[in-house]
């Protein structure tokens, strides 16, 4: 063999260990879901009120980072608008259709390591590929929507439904740290459903302005939490 | 006067060990080497989009030169990349990078026997020959957790070696240009400049400083312009090279460092290298 040969024959070998590969260790995840519980159905003046459906489209799910000082004071001199439409590592952009009545997996989030003081959901009509569209069809362009039941004392029921187009924004305080030692959290998203209850009332009824009391009884029941 | 005899590189006339890619030619000549090297490198902002890089790789090469005027060589890098991100999750790929072929002309030496000053002109091209990697989804890994940039280079530049006795010192320029960049990732231009002198202490020892200086242009991933690309970066460090037996160099250095203007949030930590060099 040449030395030319035996040249080639080293480098040649090293070919079978060019095969390529990856893998991946996750690191943090905080996982959303959608959980209800207890009955949101209330008597009120008129009778009882049954709810056989309560829906929202949960457009955008966004961690937000325990401020410090210096940015607290940044903040406070140049204000700045959020962003909207692409997922981050601290936001979910995903529009997806929620069930009260139904567990939903919403999606993951994989933040970086650090302590989170708050989540900024968006509520806002659902759009064609929104996920959960084909369990419930009639959300299509709704961001709000709540069906039911009125059953008045000594005569035949009568049902009801409340929709809403509008979107609209809230936000729910949460302790979170997230780090080595505690790579894995759960956010769950639902109503209380005593202060859904309470929210109910004779106005529900009423020819107008209907929408904005289901938003504001939305808006005081929503509430997230660590599990 | 024994080595005189037995060494394939006393065919130079010059018993100056030399670092792979530096060697002078004569025909016939034919050189192996193994390099390996770790390195550290961050890019992005703390606590947001950081990503912390550790690549070990192993250059394997074979230069082979025709006549005394040529120099042909041949090098394929392995690498091995772990890259831990914002959320610590830890990702590492690993695989052949991008296959260099080039050619280096002898332009002009000062003489034929031993020459004390050698003029060369590199020409080459990098072929895209590394595999693009994908996460489990199907999507496209980032450039940093890439082999390569899966774009065709041309790579270009002069070099100059002298020898004084024991001193020697060997200055190149090497200017990377994409040409062909069919895949996701545009890399920017690149341009390579090194600086060593070398005193021989013992016909089987020598020590090395080195400065090496690296400017790239942004790259661009996914047609955006990645704002924690480009910029220029030197290092300084220094090498011993030994010759544990006949036609065999082994190299160990370091380098760190020393000056960096790089965009955006980037950092380059210190490099380590060990190589065997063989003269068949």
């Amino acid at each position: 063999m040449t030395a030319l040969e035996r040249g080639s024959c080293a480098l040649l070998c090293w070919f079978p260990l060019t095969a390529c590969a990856s893998r991946y260790d996750a690191g943090i995840q905080v996982e959303l879901l959608s959980r209800q519980s207890g009955e949101l159905a209330q008597s009120t003046a008129l009778g009882v009120v049954k709810i056989d459906q309560l829906s929202w489209t949960s457009s955008e799910i966004e961690l937000t980072r325990c401020p410090s000082a210096l940015a607290r004071a940044r903040d406070w001199l140049l204000p700045a608008a959020h962003a909207h439409g692409a997922s981050t590592p601290t936001r979910l952009a995903v529009p997806s259709v929620v069930n009260a009545g139904a567990d939903v997996a919403l999606g993951e989030l994989t933040p970086p390591a650090g302590r989170y003081c708050s989540v900024r959901c968006r509520i806002a009509p659902a759009d064609d590929d929104a996920l959960g569209l084909g369990t419930a069809p009639e959300m299509l362009g709704a961001s709000l929507r709540s069906s039911g039941e009125l059953e008045p004392a000594g005569s035949a029921s009568s049902s009801w439904s409340l929709q809403s187009r509008r979107s609209f924004e809230l936000s729910r305080e949460l302790e979170l740290e997230l780090s080595a030692d505690q790579l894995h959290a759960r956010l769950s998203f639902g109503l209380d459903a005593q202060r859904f209850r309470e929210a109910i009332s004779v106005g529900w009824f009423e020819p107008v302005a209907r929408e904005e009391l289901l938003i504001e009884a939305f808006r005081a029941a929503f509430v997230v939490r660590v599990e | 006067m024994f080595w005189a005899l037995a060494c394939a590189v006393c065919s130079t006339g010059d018993p100056t060990l030399v670092v792979a890619g530096a060697e002078q030619p004569f025909a016939g000549r034919l050189r192996s080497a193994l390099e390996l090297q770790y390195q550290t490198h961050v890019a992005g902002r703390a606590g947001v989009d950081q990503l912390r890089i550790s690549e070990t790789r192993a250059d394997v090469s074979l230069a082979w030169a025709p006549d005394p005027r040529w120099l042909l060589a041949a090098r394929l890098p392995l690498l091995d990349r772990e890259i831990e991100d914002a959320s610590l999750g830890v990702r590492e790929t690993w695989g052949a990078g991008e296959l260099e072929l080039d050619a280096r002309w002898f332009v002009w030496t000062d003489r034929e026997l031993a020459p004390r000053w050698l003029l060369a002109w590199l020409g080459g091209v990098q072929l895209p020959t590394a595999p693009l990697h994908r996460d489990a989804a199907g999507a496209v890994l980032p450039l940093e957790a890439q082999p390569g940039a899966g774009s065709w280079d041309i790579v270009l530049g002069p070099s100059l070696s002298a020898f004084a006795g024991d001193t020697s010192l060997y200055a190149s320029l090497r200017w990377t240009q994409p040409v062909l960049t069919p895949g996701p990732f545009e890399p920017g231009a690149s341009l390579g400049a090194s600086l060593a002198l070398q005193e021989q202490l013992a016909s089987w020892l020598a020590a090395r400083a080195v400065s090496e200086l690296r400017a790239d242009r942004p790259s661009r991933e996914q047609g955006q312009r990645d704002p924690d690309s480009g910029g220029a970066v030197a290092f300084l460090g220094g090498d011993l090279l030994w010759s544990p037996w006949v036609d065999l160099v082994a190299q160990l250095g370091a380098r760190v460092p020393a000056f960096s203007r790089l965009r955006g949030a980037q950092r380059e930590g210190p490099a380590f290298r060990f190589a065997l060099v063989r003269d068949w």
